[in-house]
């Protein structure tokens, strides 16, 4: 019987693409599976919350946020105008896990959950059964497809992993209890206006508090890192957490690994605070007329608030450093595929901060996406417009399967796919809306080669009910000359396009 | 005197109790109302009747707990001072110190906040001090102690309602179990 051993695999990997080496392996040589099982490489996704591609110096930003990823990029492709499907971590990772488009998965609001009848259709499932099916995420939110997936993921951790005060809520409960987890976790402990528990949400906020205000953290001398929910967290403990996460896992995984720095609130590290205190600022933006007036922030705060970002996504990238020298010393990157990548971005600029906001322009939904192949030792560039719903099908296919049918996405550019400039990416904010009715009050966005349009639709700060803005990302990469025009053919067409679209997926509202 | 002759009748802990369920199921279930719209849009009617199983079964273990403060204190003070005016003073220390939790809940929202938040002098001493003046009052002033006794008393018709309910949770929680 012919063997083949993992040596031999990887050295296969690094000549051609995965994908095709696979395939041609299954086609061509009689395995038995455990065999085939072990000479599948691993896939680790690690996801950053809310980091913007337009802030990394990998991205040719000005100041020197990311000279670890930087790095791994030189053995890795790179994707220079990739797109998250939304500007906040609902849609966001929803269409990372399913290949699919927000208005078909509807996970569109707070807290939102993938609609039931494509809960199947997820990353997991598309991996199958003969890998180890690992999940952990610091942001709650994407902890909820988790639940939804249960049935196919093989290990979930709590988002308190590797954190200093871990809530404990999630941990006995296991998969599918997703309700029980919400009761007790979201509606009985830590609701932000309650606790609907008197005495034991009090009791888990004495805890807290006890835990986090009496805790000496010479790192952090003014307050930790923390996630939305009440978890206190230092990131070095999260990425030693990693390390040995990755360096343990079983072979085939593919791991899911979604931690919440550089998201809001930032806090870097002593190291790391002050780093960019100097003195630069980018050009200011007009104040856009969608910011909220309580929200609206002066310029010089806005700065502020984006060099602290800077300084946090520096401690996120030093520590990522450190992981990806674990990973190289062990052999791990020889024998996986690793994915970084982000849900969305933040922005700094035309008068907020952050990422609650119905806009869309690139500093929100442009994010990093580098994919470092096994045993990849130089750096590939893709240049064209890719979305965050072609991650799965890439995967899947590097995996050696067909992509499955119902993905929205399509195989990357540079790893099988087709180099098309004139395919159109679809992002979206309906944070407001049900995902059961007709889209209202939302923002959609089409990126098209150079070209992006934005209509933000059923503002009432706009009297009409589709207000479109259109930017040449070529010529104007910061996004302030509208060029939207009823007599330009490229905004006629990318109207149209996404007007139907909108339609479309109107239409076709799930019962 | 021995422990078992400070502590309260049944009646009298059947009123003060009744208190005790009337503001946390209340409490609980106002929270659980304010949540169900938007669980609505993505929760099976079996996962939100699941959600307030759990709530239920939660409040009603809350409320034992919650009734074995004023029956320690009882048990440990002279009868004179506590048991002789159970309902009064155990059920305005349970109400008081409700709310003062309530209170604490609510600047502790924040986990932000934490480390800059002190939890002394105002937010501690005082109410802690506040709910030793209303129990006092509340056996010592007959208005308030009358006022007290007959709130309790009207609030047990509670005790026919919000514990069988709890009851009918753990059954739920016990079929979700074995389902």
């Amino acid at each position: 019987m012919a063997t083949i051993s993992r040596r031999d695999f990887l050295k296969i990997g690094s000549n051609f693409s995965g994908a095709m080496a696979v395939s041609r392996l299954a086609a061509g040589m009689s395995l038995s599976a455990a065999d085939q099982a072990a000479s599948l490489p691993n896939v680790l996704i690690l996801v950053f919350d809310a980091m913007s591609a337009t802030n990394l110096s990998l991205h040719g930003y000005r100041r020197k946020t990311t000279p670890n990823l930087e790095r791994f990029a030189e053995r890795a492709t790179v994707f220079n105008r990739h797109y998250s499907t939304g500007n906040f971590t609902t849609p966001g990772t929803a269409s990372l896990l399913t290949g699919l488009y927000p208005w078909t998965h509807r996970a569109i609001n707070m807290s939102g959950l993938i609609v039931r009848e494509r809960a199947d259709q997820n990353l997991f499932r598309a991996f199958g059964k003969a890998y180890h099916r690992f999940a952990f995420s610091q942001n709650l939110l994407a902890n909820y497809y988790f639940d939804q997936f249960h049935t196919d993921l093989d290990e979930i951790l709590s988002p308190a992993s590797f954190s200093l005060v871990d809530s404990g809520v999630s941990i006995g409960l296991g998969a599918g209890w997703m309700d029980a987890d919400r009761a007790i976790g979201d509606l009985l402990f830590k609701e932000g206006y309650g606790p609907a528990s008197l005495v034991f949400g009090l009791a888990e906020r004495l805890r807290h508090y006890q835990a986090v205000a009496c805790r000496d953290t010479p790192d952090y001398p003014n307050s930790l890192p923390r996630t939305i929910t009440p978890v206190f967290f230092e990131m070095k403990d999260v990425f030693d957490g990693l390390i040995a996460t990755a360096e343990s896992l079983k072979s085939p995984s593919v791991a899911y690994l979604h931690i919440w720095p550089p998201h809001d609130p930032y806090v870097p590290s002593k190291q790391f605070e002050g780093l960019f205190n100097d003195g630069w600022a980018p050009e200011p933006k007009p104040s856009h007329r969608l910011v909220d007036p309580h929200r609206h922030h002066s310029i010089k705060t806005v700065n502020e608030r984006r060099q602290i970002y800077d300084e946090y996504i520096a401690n996120a990238d030093a520590e990522f450093g450190r992981l990806f020298d674990a990973l190289d010393a062990k052999g791990v990157l020889d024998s996986s595929y690793v994915i970084v990548t982000s849900d969305h971005g933040e922005m700094f600029e035309r008068g907020m901060t952050g990422h609650e906001t119905p806009m869309l322009y690139d500093p929100i939904v442009r994010v990093p996406l580098l994919i470092s192949a096994p045993g990849q030792s130089s750096r590939r560039e893709v240049d064209i417009p890719t979305s965050s719903v072609d991650v799965l099908p890439t995967l899947i296919h590097l995996a050696g399967k067909a992509a499955p049918d119902w993905c929205q996405g399509q195989i990357l550019p540079g790893l099988g796919g087709p180099e098309d400039p004139e395919r159109s990416l679809f992002m979206m904010e309906a944070k407001t809306e049900s995902p059961s009715r007709p889209f209202a009050k939302a923002s959609f966005a089409i990126c098209k080669d150079r070209y992006k349009l934005i209509d933000y639709m059923g503002y009432p700060q706009y009297r009409v009910q589709h207000r479109f803005e259109m930017y040449d990302l070529e010529s104007d990469p910061e996004e302030l000359n509208n060029l939207y025009s009823e007599t330009m053919s490229a905004a006629r067409s990318m109207r149209e396009e996404l007007l139907n679209r909108i339609e479309s997926a109107d239409a076709q509202l799930p019962k | 005197m021995g422990i078992s002759r400070r502590l309260p009748s049944r009646q009298q802990l059947a009123q003060v109790y009744a208190i005790i369920v009337l503001i946390l199921y209340s409490w609980t279930i106002l929270w659980f109302f304010w949540k169900l719209p938007t669980w609505r849009i993505f929760l099976t009617a079996w996962e939100i009747t699941g959600v307030l199983a759990f709530s239920l079964a939660t409040v009603l273990v809350e409320s034992l707990i919650a009734l074995g403060i004023p029956v320690v204190v009882a048990s440990c003070l002279p009868r004179r001072w506590f048991g002789d005016v159970f309902v009064a003073r155990g059920g305005s220390l349970a109400a008081s110190a409700l709310g003062y939790m309530m209170f604490l809940g609510d600047q502790l929202k924040y986990e932000m906040e934490y480390p800059k938040l002190g939890l002394d002098g105002w937010l501690l001493a005082l109410p802690l001090a506040a709910v030793v003046l209303i129990v006092y009052a509340a056996g010592r002033i007959g208005w308030l102690r009358r006022i007290t006794e007959s709130l309790a008393e009207r609030a047990t018709i509670f005790l026919f309602l919000m514990p069988p309910l709890s009851v009918i949770a753990i059954f739920i929680l016990v079929i979700r179990v074995l389902a």
